[in-house]
């Protein structure tokens, strides 16, 4: 058994305003392995993704990175940041600015101070957004604005500009949500696919117990802030997705 | 052709009384009769009589004929000075905007309420802005005046004291109104606090901020002529001038030149808003 790249172990979690949202979770994602975890809205599986990367400072249990302990101070974060990428439900553009320059977003924290002010980045690191962008096929694309883009283009950016950041890990927060279903489909499967062509792990939070089969090695059920059910996406019978979802849970 | 079906008809169950509310409604038409009455009063305490227009007919058919016929000697010296007017508006919103930047970060509660720290300055700067907020410019304007004597740099410090509480508000506000999703973003691609600033909010409040710049100064140009009356400057002196000295013809020439200016860049500003808000 490989070493697991990322380590979660006993992570608990209370919104100030009392709200249990992790109640203590653990599990494994290893090198290469796509891992989904599947629940209800509120079970806490948008938290458990934050505490990985300190969006949301957990209040108990430990995360380990590539065998080192994360720590939730500024300068260690940013550096844990760099080899975590993320990808959002509402994709968390800024529409007004270039498709290149959102996926140059990845590269912030290389980009040297004195370019900072001045929406300059080396070439090195404009020819990595440009990789990034030919990956989820829209480099043609890199001129327009975001916000003209319609919503699976947009998504796409978003992967881009994770990749952008050569990441080991991606953590991707309920991902097609905001797209119709058909889209969907396609865009987690194009994910998926230059996920595996990088041999990247990811992190997955879906809504969908259909995507979560197709898509992934490993799916994580949590229901009430607690994992109920951890293996492989064929062992997702109707009694175990009952266990996450409820009763009422009807195929 | 059969008559088509109504729908069945039921009158609606009585709304419930919340508490107090009968009191509610009384002391509703009681406070607008006391306004009402106040309101009267008013008119009587202002001497309000439109016919006054009328009766002091001789004084006013003449001051209107004078004006009817505008001296245009004074004109290119009252161009240069509408131009210094125009030129102390600029300045002193440039001012203004300069300083009210990035004080506005700091009066911004999304940004600032995280920390105790963070909570005293947002504070401190909110104060700030309130109270050059409640300087009218005309009074900093004398104030000035007196400190550095009469000329344009009085009027440029007084409006731009003023567009700093202003600016610095609105500026604020927008910041408050950002989607947060660009943010966490950066913060998750290991950006630190100055990028999450310069390419998480700027790009989205870059906008609004142009838009109440623009604007600014529009109001600023006719906050300026106003100024040059207490000294500070501008075109405003000598219109007070023609006025007291009883130059009607010559004030008419200032007049229409003010208006003339005032009408041309309030369009302006108006159509740069408006390309501001569709881009």
């Amino acid at each position: 058994m490989p070493a697991p790249l990322l380590a979660v172990e006993n992570l608990v979690h209370t919104y100030p305003d009392g709200t249990e949202a992790v109640r203590g979770v653990s599990f494994d994602v290893n090198p290469g392995e796509i891992v989904t975890i599947i629940g209800l809205s509120g079970a806490g599986k948008s938290t458990v993704l934050r505490c990985i990367n300190g969006l949301v400072r957990p209040m108990g249990g430990t995360v380990h990175f590539r065998g080192r302990r994360v720590k939730y101070d500024q300068d260690s974060l940013r550096h844990l940041r760099r080899s975590i990428g993320m990808v959002f439900q509402h994709f968390n553009l800024i529409d007004s600015l270039s498709v290149l320059m959102n996926v140059l977003m990845g590269r912030l924290s290389y980009q040297p101070g004195w370019l900072q002010p001045l929406y300059r980045f080396p070439r090195r690191d404009r020819e990595m957004a440009a990789a990034a962008l030919d990956k989820v096929g829209l480099l043609k694309e890199w001129h327009k604005r975001a916000g003209e883009l319609s919503g699976g283009q947009q998504q796409r950016v978003g992967v881009a500009r994770a990749l952008a950041q050569e990441p080991e890990l991606l953590l991707a927060d309920e991902p097609v949500s905001s797209l119709d279903p058909l889209t969907a489909d396609v865009v987690l499967g194009h994910f998926v696919r230059v996920v595996r062509r990088e041999k990247l792990a990811a992190l997955m939070n879906l809504h969908t117990v259909e995507l979560a089969r197709k898509y992934s090695d490993r799916v994580i059920g949590v229901r009430d802030g607690l994992v109920v059910w951890e293996g492989p996406p064929e062992g997702l019978s109707v009694h175990i997705l009952k266990g996450v979802y409820g009763e009422e849970y009807d195929g | 052709m059969a008559e088509p079906t109504l729908t069945e008809r039921i009158s609606l169950p009585p709304r419930p009384l919340k508490r107090g509310e009968r009191v509610w409604a009384f002391a509703k038409w009681l406070v607008l009769l006391v306004f009402v009455a106040y309101l009267a009063l008013a008119f009587n305490k202002t001497e309000f009589n439109p016919l006054m227009l009328f009766t002091s007919g001789d004084n006013v058919r003449e001051i209107l004929r004078e004006i009817f016929h505008p001296d245009w000697s004074v004109f290119s010296q009252l161009v240069v000075l509408m131009n210094e007017t125009v030129q102390i508006a600029l300045v002193g919103t440039l001012l203004a905007i300069i300083i009210s930047f990035p004080l506005a970060f700091l009066a911004a509660k999304n940004l600032m309420l995280g920390t105790p720290q963070g909570r005293v300055v947002y504070t401190l700067t909110r104060f700030i802005f309130n109270v050059l907020r409640a300087f009218e410019p005309l009074l900093l304007a004398v104030l000035f005046v007196m400190l550095v004597g009469m000329g344009p740099f009085p009027g440029v410090l007084a409006l731009g004291l003023h567009s700093v509480g202003m600016l610095g508000k609105l500026f604020s506000e927008a910041i408050e109104g950002i989607d947060d999703g660009p943010v966490e973003a950066i913060l998750a691609c290991g950006g630190n606090r100055f990028q999450v600033i310069w390419y998480g909010i700027l790009p989205q409040v870059a906008p609004s901020f142009l838009a109440f710049s623009i604007y600014r100064w529009d109001i600023n140009i006719r906050m300026s002529i106003i100024l040059g009356i207490v000294g500070a400057g501008g075109i405003g002196h000598m219109l007070m001038q023609y006025l007291k000295l009883l130059r009607y013809q010559k004030f008419s020439t200032a007049f229409l030149i003010i208006l003339v200016v005032v009408t041309v860049l309030d369009y302006a500003s108006a159509w740069l808003r408006t390309r501001l808000g569709q881009k």
